[in-house]
């Protein structure tokens, strides 16, 4: 079996034991209401170089550099193209900005759209950043005006066999989930979701709900192992 | 009608209100993102806030305060363009403040370093390196804004310049 534990950016610690192969990497994704702004904002949590890795990956150039806590921060801006059009077929654009925070061994980035980025170092100065063993936390400076927009997530990829977006159980979350049981595994009930395009699965354990989606040209048998043996918990 | 053409017809509605729709969720969003309050997301001294000399040395008219860290990766870049000339300053009226030991870059003789300067961000409410602060002749901030990049430094220094002669 093999076993790793991920630290979720709101804090709390995610295990998760399966026979598949826990690739070294994982996310961890919050999404605060910060106080001035109508707009939540997402925040990614992955290892070091991962803010620097999407900005690339948008085509977004990382201007300016701080020290910032017990790190730095790196902001950058760029225009992205939307695939819609206007009436005379010109794309429309946003100026899209992003800023990444970057400690010894982990990061963590936000982004923004028609923002300066500047502004995302004031988003960013609204919490406490601590780096921890297997992970980040973020904490509200001012938690009665930094308010949890949606619930957190961790996301892990099992090498070949499955990506897992893993939740808290939550009191909103579990409306969402089934009333019946479902198929007995190690780590709680399992579901077949047919909802999407693809088939996904859903495990529901006592502290966690996580979806599985399954990769492309996993064979049923490395699956089904996978899953059987899956277990995932949410520690405070 | 046949339904051949019918089913263009309503194909074609559907694809206008779908683009129709599109854009007013790219208006919404866009109108969203800029729906801020002034202060949101600015970090530093506010305007008016009192800076008090340190060391009873006058900061001087219209005094820059550089506050950097030595652990700060670009404040090395920043200090040697204002020391080499490439930037429109005062040098004479420039203050490095260090918030703990100073950082070994040289600068320009004329410009006043001081270290151990962390009550003063405290203060001042400087969370990020470097930060560039404009004084206005009664020792209080005019304008404060985060320099990451020399190119940062030159625009707050130009904004600053052609506020001046309002100040």
């Amino acid at each position: 079996m093999a076993h790793t534990a991920i630290t979720a950016l709101v804090g709390g610690e995610v295990s998760i034991a399966t026979t598949a192969e826990i690739s070294s990497t994982s996310s961890a994704i919050a999404t605060y209401q910060v106080p001035g702004y109508l707009v939540a904002f997402e925040f990614t949590a992955s290892y070091a170089e991962y803010g620097r890795a999407v900005a690339a990956d948008l085509g977004i150039q990382l201007t300016d550099a701080f020290t910032f806590q017990s790190g730095q921060i790196l902001i950058g801006s760029g225009v992205q193209l939307w695939a819609e059009s206007d009436e005379t077929g010109k794309p429309f654009t946003s100026k899209l900005s992003i800023a990444t925070w970057e400690g010894e061994n982990y990061s963590l980035h936000t982004h923004a759209y028609e923002l300066d980025p500047l502004r995302l170092v004031g988003v960013l100065d609204a919490f406490r950043i601590e780096e921890h063993a297997t992970g980040l936390t973020m904490t509200p400076q001012d938690p009665k005006a930094t308010l949890p927009a949606i619930d957190p997530t961790v996301l892990q990829e099992l090498t070949g066999v499955a990506l897992l977006q893993i939740h808290p159980r939550t009191a909103a979350r579990e409306n969402d989930l089934p009333a019946r049981a479902g198929t007995r595994v190690r780590g709680g009930d399992l579901y077949v979701d047919r909802s999407e395009d693809a088939d996904s699965y859903i495990l529901v354990g006592a502290t966690t709900d996580t979806r599985i989606l399954v990769d492309d040209g996993c064979h049923d048998d490395t699956l089904l192992d996978a899953l059987g043996s899956l277990e995932v918990s949410w520690g405070s | 009608m046949n339904i051949e053409l019918l089913g263009w017809i309503l194909i074609w509605t559907a694809v206008t209100l779908l683009g129709t729709a599109l854009a007013g969720l790219y208006r919404a969003v866009a109108i969203l993102s800029k729906e801020i309050l002034p202060d949101a997301g600015t970090v530093g001294p506010r305007e008016g806030t009192l800076v008090p000399p340190v060391g009873g040395i006058p900061w001087g008219t219209r005094a820059l305060l550089l506050m950097v860290d030595r652990s700060c990766i670009t404040c090395g870049d920043i200090l040697n363009a204002l020391s080499d000339g490439r930037l429109v300053s005062n040098v004479g009226n420039t203050h490095v403040l260090y918030r703990d030991a100073p950082g070994h870059t040289k600068v320009d003789s004329r410009i006043r370093v001081l270290d151990q300067q962390n009550p003063l961000f405290d203060d001042l409410e400087v969370t990020v390196t470097p930060m560039a602060i404009r004084l206005s002749s009664d020792n209080r901030v005019v304008d404060a804004m985060p320099v990451g990049s020399v190119d940062a430094l030159e625009q707050f220094l130009r904004r600053t310049k052609e506020e001046g002669s309002t100040i």
